[in-house]
């Protein structure tokens, strides 16, 4: 469908009355014109970051706890699932930051390559976004992207000193990491929902019936 | 799907007397309106944030080309591949042709608006490939045979009551006995049933809610997750996205993101919002193997030339059907093509043609509610009204309007018999419905009074009320 792109284009070209070819670095400039110099208008917030960041994320129907070390993250895990009909078989990612964890022996702990066998999924995420109380992950051989969506409850890991306030922050940052952009780059912010029908709202649709939080405080 | 936008009167009439979709309206009202308003009315600077959406997307428009080179060179370097499609026939063969390659038995669907207007699933079917809508919306209105009436609720007009019916002769061969089921259950019922597809697939298409031109990357916007499972699960993952979709920047799409969700479900932000770069890399252990993306034209490279060129900012949020007196009445349906409400009356007549879509620009009270409320300040009125005077000039107005309009013209061009004129016609109407205040029938008028009453004018004309308040206040 080759021809199909240079009629597409030529189109455009004719359409936009281009003479020449255009020039990469003039549309740069000119987006710089339109647009401005300074970020987007954006939600702002009193207090901090990681109080922001909590908030929101209940509002989205996620729930959090926070522990002083990683090797806590096992014992904080094992107390979440207690208290639900979720049993004690744990699909962790592979991500090395996991492997700090200490896991209570009446967990069986696997090593997950996908989520396709895990009702309970523990994932790492590289930040958190205040602004929305998103968590945002990468998929990878260190965090499966099918992790994320296919256990009914959605463990996530998250060092507070990986709280951002804004979007432009997670860009900033991801910017400079090896292997940016990932294949999927996921915001996630509460748990999977439908009000497809009658409007009500209803969680659990096809991803996680729930989202909890282990804030690993540094 | 064929448009049947030419039937838009009666099926407007049907509409209006049909008790369920009217219940289910309701739902809109209480519903989007609401949790729009309370989102927007805490963001700091909203009126900002559409200055900027409208500005992003206006330069991008001026500079497609560019961007749309630059997109197709990222997706090729993170090793995905790049489909043109001019019209709804070459997009069908692109993606029937890639399900082909894959020898696809089961193909499931994230929601994509572009592929409803392509018809993608009558052309799987037809190649033989079992198409699976997984938007539980989506869903629904598939069992139904049924196309949406809302670009993001697309079974807005169900009640629970019809879906209820719909999974018991789907699901159940009709064997249920509990015939009104509660939400969770049958919510729960659709997870089950789509989780095995979704398991089972080869093929996952998606639409997309924007590409950046500088990662090549798209992003999926979803509450469900279902866009999600589409493509991190089959072996290829297909998106398709009309070319007007771009935006130059990571920093861009996020200015969108935070207009979208709001303006969309009055959310700060949806469960969950994807980037999507090529397929899966050497190391991944999931993902797709590979990735393509369709970039669709189908009449928007038209809209680009001229007038219309500002419709391409739409970011397919649906506040101004939300908010729309028209849209709010008779549901999606009667506008008879894939896009509804005010943006509908705008696309359908550019895309399927101004002879066969004459009612639509013309379903407009010009409140101009649905321009207030886009996030990408789209003239909305202004265009209808543009369309209006384009049917015109291609004489597709009713002749019984035309020569109305020619009658008035002629007098209006003579000042003084049209000012007697007016004042004879308005004294004698002012006396003659004193008494009630209003007509309830009126020669020549039969179409105003068959739906509402006429007010009864007050005997003097607009002129001379505003000479006589002229000469008051000097």
């Amino acid at each position: 469908m080759s021809d199909a792109r240079e009629r597409i284009l030529g189109r455009i070209r004719t359409a936009l009355g281009r003479e020449g070819p255009p020039d990469a670095e003039a549309t740069r400039s000119a987006r710089q014109a339109a647009v401005g110099d300074g970020p987007s208008q954006r939600p702002e917030w009193q207090g901090d970051d990681l109080a922001r960041f909590q908030q929101c994320l209940e509002a989205a129907a996620g729930t959090w706890v926070a522990v002083p070390s990683m090797a806590e993250v096992g014992r904080a895990v094992a107390d979440y699932l207690a208290e639900r009909p979720a049993g004690t078989a744990v699909h962790r990612a592979p991500d090395p930051a996991l492997d700090a964890v200490d896991w209570p022996d009446h967990l069986t702990v696997e090593t997950a390559r996908d989520g396709r066998a895990a009702l309970v999924g523990v994932s790492r995420a590289l930040a958190g976004m205040a602004e929305t109380g998103s968590l945002a992950l990468a998929s990878g051989p260190d965090n499966p992207a099918t992790l994320a969506f296919l256990p009914d409850y959605h463990i996530i890991v998250l060092r507070t000193a990986d709280v951002v306030p804004w979007f432009e922050d997670i860009w900033a940052r991801m910017r400079q990491t090896d292997g940016f952009p990932p294949r999927s780059f996921n915001f996630i912010t509460g748990p999977s929902r439908t009000a497809d029908v009658e409007q009500t709202l209803q969680l659990g649709a096809h991803g996680p019936r729930s989202l909890h939080v282990v804030l690993v405080e540094t | 799907m064929e448009s049947r936008a030419q039937y838009f009167k009666p099926a407007a009439r049907e509409a209006l007397h049909n008790p369920d979709l009217q219940q289910a309206l309701a739902n809109v009202q209480a519903g989007f309106v609401g949790k729009r308003k309370f989102v927007v009315d805490r963001f700091p600077d909203f009126e900002g944030l559409r200055e900027r959406g409208r500005r992003i997307k206006d330069h991008t428009l001026a500079n497609l080309d560019v961007y749309l080179e630059q997109f197709e060179a990222q997706v090729h370097a993170a090793g995905g591949h790049v489909h043109w499609a001019g019209t709804q026939d070459e997009a069908q063969k692109i993606v029937t042709d890639i399900c082909r390659q894959a020898d696809a038995r089961i193909v499931t669907k994230g929601k994509t608006m572009a592929g409803e207007e392509v018809e993608l699933n009558e052309a799987l079917e037809a190649a033989g490939v079992e198409t699976v809508e997984t938007d539980l919306g989506e869903y629904i209105i598939q069992l139904a045979h049924e196309p949406p009436s809302h670009i993001i609720a697309p079974a807005i007009h169900k009640t629970r009551q019809q879906i209820s019916d719909l999974f018991n002769e789907h699901h159940h061969r009709g064997t249920l006995k509990d015939k009104l089921r509660e939400v969770p259950e049958l919510v729960d019922e659709a997870r089950g049933i789509l989780r095995q597809k979704f398991l089972s697939a080869d093929v996952g298409i998606t639409g997309a809610n924007c590409l950046v031109a500088e990662t090549g990357s798209l992003f999926l916007v979803t509450n469900e997750g279902n866009g999600d499972l589409t493509h991190s699960l089959p072996r290829v993952h297909v998106a398709i996205a009309g070319i007007e979709k771009l935006v130059p920047t990571l920093e861009d799409a996020a200015t969108q993101l935070r207009l979208l969700a709001r303006s969309a479900t009055g959310q700060d932000m949806t469960a969950y919002t994807t980037m999507v770069t090529g397929p899966r890399r050497a190391p991944d252990t999931d993902g797709p193997e590979e990735f393509h993306i369709v970039l669709l034209d189908n009449g928007r490279t038209r809209m680009l030339e001229g007038r219309f060129r500002e419709m391409l900012r739409c970011i397919r949020c649906g506040a101004c059907m939300n908010h729309c007196p028209v849209y709010s009445a008779i549901g999606g349906h009667a506008y008879g093509w894939v896009y509804p409400g005010p943006m509908g009356s705008v696309l359908t007549p550019l895309i399927v043609g101004l002879d066969r879509t004459r009612d639509l620009p013309n379903a407009c009270t010009l409140n101009g509610r649905c321009q207030s409320v886009c996030p990408v300040k789209i003239p909305l009125p202004d265009l209808l009204r543009d369309l209006r005077e384009e049917q015109y000039q291609h004489n597709l107005t009713p002749r019984t309007t035309r020569w109305g309009l020619a009658v008035w013209a002629w007098f209006a061009r003579r000042p003084r018999l049209y000012n007697a004129l007016a004042r004879a016609g308005i004294g004698a109407m002012g006396r003659i419905g004193r008494r009630k205040g209003r007509f309830r029938h009126l020669p020549l008028a039969g179409g105003w009074t068959a739906g509402r009453d006429f007010p009864a004018p007050q005997r003097t004309t607009f002129q001379a009320a505003w000479r006589q308040q002229r000469g008051a206040n000097r």
